[in-house]
């Protein structure tokens, strides 16, 4: 008896032997009942359908397989998986990874990793989303076969965009002479990775324990090294559930080191940085730390060279003098400097093209001729044939493939040995500076408009927020671009974790819970985590509060609600407008109103702490500040602001 | 041959202008008439009910533009705003939309809101 080409030791077939005897020892008599099957036979209550034939004798039959005692191929499964140092895994429950789920929580001890219960394999992906942001190392997802990968593939597509490491691992039944009835055919794959090939960097389906455990070292491996992206690994059921054969090896995973540039390359890229006279930086999936940040401020500083922040992380404070906020991918100040750029540096930025070209009608580049363009990055390493996340193709003088996050040392070395003119530099500083100081101003000026008005302007909402949350330690936890940045634009963000970037695909249902798997990562250090989103962004998975609730994930999520998909609100007015056959109809189909949704309603019914709908400006303070109370018990709660659409 | 004129009838409505008063609102000033339409053929969506303005479009209220100067805008608009024809919203429309938007309070300087001071 062969299996995994390593034999089966006497002693695990012995012990088998021995459970299956004593399981028909304990089994009653035919015709006897068991109390359970009593059960079965009595009336079943309204409502309840009752168990078919077929059912009843699958569930009261002698089992068909042997019981296995001892070690189970799902243990050493789980060993495997706690090689990798994951502090949780989600999982929404599903029949082809039972045996991986009980030898989770029965002989892992449901610790590293403990298991989260998540309802609907959206949250379960998009919780380990914004986990692997805010912690800095990924979580582990459970997916059933097909239909909870299939649930799940929308968050796996948000986080091979946004370059985001998640370990998930999908039950299968490989041989088809396994599968027991027909749902588990509906419920297997020839390779479960074909379903999301496209969006995840690597899948695999072993057909040995020890294939196994190669492949989901090397799946970590590959997804914590930059580009990050999600990684499948499937367990085969069968061999889930079968007695592991003794010797199986330990398995240790290999971190290895980001991929970083050759020396040439940045010296040439810090010499043209060091010799230009109006440099420019761009940054946008770049600082996943705070030394990533640090670097970049003395880089920055080094060459007084102002940073387009786009934002797709956090990558410079946005109160240093040398951080030009954008709102999307160009402002008016953001593209003056680049008009008058002659060297501009993209560190990691996924749209290059689209901050040097100018938006819409005709195209055409915004920069100076003779400009000098260099790209670091990894977006070359991010490519799959089918899906377009790569963006416009950007001409690069000296395009550098490496993480950048990895080489910024080296180029801040580079660029001091390069040197340069500091008479320059300092009155370069200084418009900067000053241009920066103005910029604050009139954010503070423009939220002053609408301030008590009703719907509630975003600006007011964020300024009540942030007079709340500034004393903490806080962290927004969402993206901000549909809030018109109004946090970025009023709010202090100065420490690497305080924002996460938006969801990368821009596919909704994002939002909550990315921001509960933040809060789950903040847990530990007591961190205020903030979690701003949509109303039809939470309302694709606001069964994620549910979790929060269960898990006891304290964070204040705040709905900005203006009840709409308002991006297709204005997107059928623009069709409208066009045609010219009608302006008064981009309500139908684009507004969730009529009923207006409860969120409060709905947060409570999933036991979480919640007030709204909040339409008085003036009731939005005391409560934030009793919602804050709860969180700071440890709790979630959640507000139902009625706001202005952006 | 009753469902030919139903039909025409429909095609109809759907192309006339909105129009600045209806028979429902007979009674309302220009400024309240100027409010529904605002929401009803969309500018709210882009410049916020306020007019405050945000991401997806600039501020323009209080202090409105000359009227003449919205409705040429509207009919010629030079960025990102879709255009307005006449043929979907007439004149009187624009001048009652510029007059809600004309009784928007003017804001409270910055530094007299505690939550905006530094
Ligand atoms: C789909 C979004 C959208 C809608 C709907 C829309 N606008 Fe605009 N509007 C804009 C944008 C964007 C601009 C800035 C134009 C540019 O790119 O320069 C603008 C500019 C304007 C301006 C010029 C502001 C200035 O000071 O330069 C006025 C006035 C204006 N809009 C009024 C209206 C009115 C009135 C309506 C409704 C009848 C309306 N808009 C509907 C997006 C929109």
């Amino acid at each position: 008896m062969k299996k995994d080409g390593v034999r089966l030791s006497r002693r695990s077939l012995l012990s088998t032997a021995a459970a299956t005897a004593a399981a028909g020892a304990a089994a009653p008599a035919m015709g006897q009942e068991a109390p359970g099957q009593a059960q079965a036979q009595a009336p079943p209550p309204r409502g309840v359908t009752p168990p078919s034939a077929e059912q009843r004798a699958a569930e009261t039959a002698p089992p068909r397989e042997a019981r296995v005692v001892g070690r189970t191929g799902s243990d050493y499964m789980v060993d495997v998986i706690k090689s990798l140092d994951l502090d949780y895994i989600t999982t929404n429950p599903g029949s082809s990874f039972r045996a991986i789920h009980e030898s989770l929580i029965n002989y892992g001890g449901n610790r590293q990793p403990e298991l989260l219960t998540c309802l609907h394999e959206e949250i379960a992906v998009a919780m380990c989303h914004g986990y692997a942001k805010a912690a800095g190392k990924p979580m582990g997802a459970l997916l059933h076969g097909v239909v909870g990968l299939t649930h799940g593939s929308m968050a796996i597509y948000n986080a091979w965009c946004d370059r985001t490491p998640i370990v998930m691992i999908s039950g299968n039944t490989i041989d088809a002479m396994a599968r027991h009835g027909a749902t588990e055919w509906n419920h297997s794959t020839q390779t479960d990775g074909a379903i999301v090939r496209d969006i995840t960097k690597w899948s695999d389906q072993p057909v040995s324990l020890r294939g196994f455990g190669e492949s989901l070292v090397r799946a970590y491996g590959l997804a914590v090294t930059p580009p990050c992206a999600p990684v499948l690994v499937t367990a085969d059921k069968s061999m889930q559930e079968a007695p592991a054969p003794d010797g199986l090896p330990p398995v240790r995973v290999t971190r290895p080191r980001p991929p970083a540039a050759d020396l040439g390359a940045l010296r040439e890229a810090a010499r043209l940085l060091a010799r230009a006279e109006r440099p420019l930086i761009i940054a946008d999936q770049l600082v996943r730390d705070q030394a990533g940040m640090d670097a970049l401020v003395a880089l920055a500083e080094t060459l007084q060279a102002p940073v387009i922040d786009r934002l797709g992380r956090l990558n410079m404070p946005n109160t240093h003098p040398l951080c030009v906020s954008v709102l999307y991918n160009q402002s008016p100040r953001a593209t003056q400097l680049a008009r008058e750029a002659d060297v501009i540096l993209g560190l990691e930025v996924w749209d290059m093209w689209g901050s040097l070209y100018s938006e819409g009608g005709a195209e055409r580049a915004i920069t100076a001729p003779g400009v000098k363009i260099i790209t670091i990055s990894t977006n070359d390493l991010h490519v799959t044939p089918n899906v377009q996340d790569f963006q416009r193709y950007n001409y690069a003088d000296l395009a550098i493939t490496a993480d950048a996050q990895t080489c910024l040392p080296q180029l801040v070395e580079e660029v001091r040995r390069a040197g340069g003119s500091a008479s320059g530099r300092a009155a370069r500083a200084r418009a900067l500076a000053e241009a920066n100081r103005l910029e604050r101003a009139a954010s503070r000026r423009d939220a002053s408009y609408g301030w008590d008005a009703s719907p509630i302007s975003v600006a007011r909402l964020a300024a009540e927020l942030w007079a709340k949350v500034k004393d903490a330690d806080w962290v927004m936890a969402s993206d901000t671009l549909f809030k018109s940045r109004w946090p970025q634009r009023l709010w202090r963000f100065e420490k690497q974790h305080q924002y996460l970037g938006g969801s990368g695909g821009q596919g909704i249902g994002y939002g909550g819970p990315a921001a509960i798997g933040a809060a789950l990562a903040h847990r530990a250090q007591g961190r205020l985590v903030i979690g701003f989103v949509g109303d039809g962004d939470l309302l694709y998975c606001p069964q994620a509060l549910w979790t929060a609730a269960h898990h006891r994930i304290p964070l204040l999520m705040v709905v900005h609600n203006n009840r709409a998909y308002h991006q297709e609100v204005m997107h059928i007015q623009r069709m409208a407008n066009r045609h010219a056959r009608g302006i008064d109809r981009a309500h139908i189909g684009t507004t969730i109103d009529n009923p207006a949704i409860d969120f409060a309603k709905v947060a409570a019914g999933m036991g979480v702490w919640a007030e709204g709908p909040i339409a008085d400006p003036a009731a939005l303070g005391p409560a934030i500040g009793r919602a804050l109370e709860v969180v700071r018990r440890g709790e979630p709660a959640l507000l139902d602001v009625v706001c202005e659409p952006r | 041959m009753t469902r030919v004129v139903l039909l025409v009838a429909l095609a109809l409505s759907l192309a006339a202008p909105v129009r600045a008063q209806t028979a429902e609102d007979a009674g309302a000033s220009a400024a309240e008439r100027g409010r529904a339409l605002y929401v009803r053929v969309g500018c709210y969506a882009c410049h916020g009910y306020a007019g405050a303005g945000g991401l997806s479009g600039p501020r323009i209220a209080p202090d409105p533009l000359p009227a003449p100067i919205i409705i040429h805008y509207l009919r010629n608009p030079a960025g990102a705003m879709p255009a307005y024809p006449a043929s979907v919203l007439e004149d009187a429309a624009v001048t009652d939309i510029r007059a809600y938007l004309a009784t928007l309070p003017r804001p409270q300087p910055a530094d007299a809101i505690p939550l905006l001071r530094e």
